[in-house]
């Protein structure tokens, strides 16, 4: 059986390359790259004054002692780091579309750490429950990200509650240098406020939010439902046929949504939402081009 | 009589295992669908139909519970006792002068008198516990011989309970105070007076009119089972043949045949009185209230009561010393219940009908309830 499970997993980390690449290649890269500049430039050497140089550029010391007229050539600081923080909560297990929220959460990893090596950004990986079950470091090269998304699809977490905030604070730990953090989580835990704020604070945070449609509007089908918390275990019945009770909960989840909202506006973040199964890379394009248009 | 009672009331251990079956279900997990958090669904108040949500594991735990009472089949028994052929049944009862004896002490006269009541004599009491006795009897056909100096059959064996109660009633106990020679006043049609205990001749008549009166289908009495109850409160005086011949002739037929005659000796108690009586104006002697005055008798009446209880052994009946009208009647109820409730026929109700129907509608409601309105996923 394990055999079976690593050659589907190995076959789905390859599936997930080719989407990622693909979407890279075509659509997100340039928007990728638009936004997530990297900060100032860097002096990478001087060359020879040509014509159409603008004159403020000359180095005066170089130009000086060699004679002849020299301009300093910058790069662009593009080494940026990634670091893509995922909710492993039992919470994301749920789907009832063909893909869990966390295979969902994994695919749109994928297509950014891809996304990221295509800049030559450093990408790392911090999975975590109600605690930190993985923290790959960030780095460089396809093979690097290779692993990430194996590790994405495979990994077996310990824990079984979330706690958002422990991975926020983690973050902020051991991010020294200022980098882009991709949170993709339901967001469904409390009590993160804080570590959000502080985080976004130093940091690029983009909160990509999983849910799956059932988390925001029942389904049609009727019955009285027996439906089980899966991270606290506790069972609430829902009376589907019961019209009041069907528009109540879509409205709390809004309600809920609305908070969720608020809150990541207020710490100057927009969040993505990415809908099970729907097209996230349209939010994730509209997402760039805003942040683009707001630079 | 009738009592409810289980026709296999073992089954009904069955209950146990559905009570664990339902505590064991309750314990356990029921099935659910995992969703991201419940948070939302507990903000919202529970509709009637999520409240009832448990109602059909109470129908299914009560349906159950009524199948296995069904199963252990609850029956109605009623038990009726009767002699199923019905027996012939000779009575005889003393009318001697002594049976006009009462067997009480003055204080309890007196009690009676207070309350404005004249004491049971021996007849009276005797009468009274007959009538009883035959108003409880369904298909023994009764007769009775009354004997004194003489006996008389008052009444053949019959089903005529009615007329028979009537004879009983029409009985009048000679008293001293008349003689056959007064045609008008003579007791019992002038046939017996109270001048003797002719025991003898009593079971003689008796047991003849046993011995030859024919049933429904003009077969012999000889066919039923047969009794003779013997009423005295004397020894044999009088009459012509000796009170042993019935009984040891009876003893010598095969025992098909034999009668068994129960004796009751009343009136043996050492509280007696007799109602005095004025022999110059023919009248008993009633005091200022009204009341009749009790005298102690001159001398003690002569009991025999090793002749009635030989006669009851010899013949396999039984006797009983009724030394007064309570004990009489005690005694008489012993007689009814060794003889007469023996032979118990019981009816079987089944009640299982409503416990199986209710407890399947109970089922029936319950699978539809699961089914439709409080349908439950998943299941």
């Amino acid at each position: 059986m394990p055999e079976v499970q690593d050659k589907s997993i190995s076959q789905e980390v390859r599936e997930i390359e080719i989407i990622a690449r693909r979407l890279v290649s075509s659509t997100l890269a340039g928007q990728y790259h638009a936004v997530f500049k990297g900060r100032g430039m860097s002096f990478d050497s001087v060359r020879e004054y040509q014509p159409g140089d603008d004159i403020r550029t000359i180095d005066w010391n170089v130009s000086a002692r060699t004679g002849g007229i020299f301009v300093k050539q910058y790069v662009e600081e593009r080494e940026l780091t990634v670091l893509l923080v995922v909710d492993l909560s039992e919470s994301q297990k749920f789907g009832s579309q063909k893909k869990s929220k966390r295979k969902w959460a994994a695919e749109i990893a994928a297509v950014l750490a891809f996304s990221a090596i295509s800049n030559n950004d450093r990408v790392g990986l911090i999975l975590y429950t109600d605690r930190i079950e993985r923290y790959i470091p960030p780095k460089k090269g396809r093979g690097h990200v290779m692993r990430i998304v194996q590790e994405l699809l495979r990994f077996e977490p310990q824990g079984h509650g979330t706690r958002t905030d422990v991975a926020l604070d983690y973050v902020s730990r051991i991010a020294r240098k200022r980098a882009v953090v991709f949170v993709l989580s339901d967001f469904l835990g409390d009590g993160y406020d804080r570590s959000l704020g502080v985080l976004s604070g130093r940091h690029d945070v983009v909160p990509i939010v999983t849910y799956d449609v059932v988390d925001k509007k029942w389904p049609i089908p009727k019955g009285i439902w027996l439906l089980e918390d899966a991270e606290t275990a506790h069972v609430a019945k829902l009376d589907a046929n019961h019209f009041e009770t069907l528009v109540q909960y879509s409205q709390r989840a809004a309600v809920a949504d609305r908070k969720l909202e608020h809150l990541i506006r207020k710490f100057g973040m927009e969040p993505i939402t990415a809908a099970v199964g729907a097209d996230y890379l349209t939010s994730l394009v509209a997402y760039f081009r805003r942040r683009a248009a707001r630079q | 009589m009738n009592t409810w009672s289980f026709e296999h009331p073992w089954f009904l251990l069955a209950i146990l295992i559905v009570a664990a079956a339902a505590w064991a279900r309750n314990r356990s997990r029921p099935a659910t669908v995992q969703v991201s958090s419940t948070a939302v669904l507990q903000q919202i108040k529970p509709t009637l139909r999520v409240r009832l949500h448990a109602l059909p594991d109470w129908l299914r735990v009560a349906a159950l519970v009524l199948l296995v009472v069904a199963l252990a089949r609850p029956q109605q028994v009623d038990t009726e006792e009767l002699s199923a052929e019905g027996l012939d049944i000779m009575i005889t009862l003393d009318l001697s002068g002594s049976m006009n004896a009462i067997d009480m002490s003055d204080e309890n006269i007196q009690k009676l008198h207070d309350d404005g009541r004249e004491p049971d004599n021996r007849f009276e009491a005797a009468r009274k516990i007959l009538k009883d006795f035959i108003r409880g009897r369904k298909s023994d056909r009764i007769g009775l011989v009354v004997f004194g100096s003489e006996a008389y059959l008052r009444f053949p064996p019959t089903l005529d309970y009615i007329r028979l109660l009537n004879a009983l009633d029409q009985l009048v106990l000679d008293d001293g105070r008349r003689t056959n020679a007064d045609r008008m006043n003579c007791q019992n049609d002038c046939t017996i007076n109270g001048g003797g205990t002719a025991i003898g001749d009593a079971l003689n008549r008796a047991w003849m009119r046993l011995d030859t009166s024919l049933d429904k289908n003009k077969q012999k009495s000889k066919s039923r089972s047969r009794m003779l109850i013997l009423i005295t409160d004397g020894k044999q005086e009088g009459g012509k043949l000796d009170p042993l011949t019935v009984p040891k002739y009876v003893a010598a037929l095969p025992e098909k045949d034999r009668v068994k005659i129960f004796t009751f000796q009343v009136g043996s108690g050492k509280e007696t009185r007799l109602p005095a009586f004025d022999p110059m104006r023919g009248m008993p002697i009633v005091d200022r209230f009204g009341h009749n005055v009790y005298q102690r008798p001159e001398r003690p009446f002569p009991t025999d009561p090793e002749l009635l209880a030989q006669i009851a052994q010899l013949t396999g009946g039984k006797f009983y010393d009724s030394y007064d009208a309570k004990k009489f009647a005690n005694d008489f109820k012993d007689l009814e219940k060794t003889t007469f409730k023996t032979k118990v026929r019981t009816h079987r109700r089944e009640l299982f009908w409503p416990w199986l129907l209710v407890g399947l509608s109970l089922l029936a409601v319950e699978v539809l309830l699961r089914r439709s309105w409080l349908r439950t996923i998943p299941d």
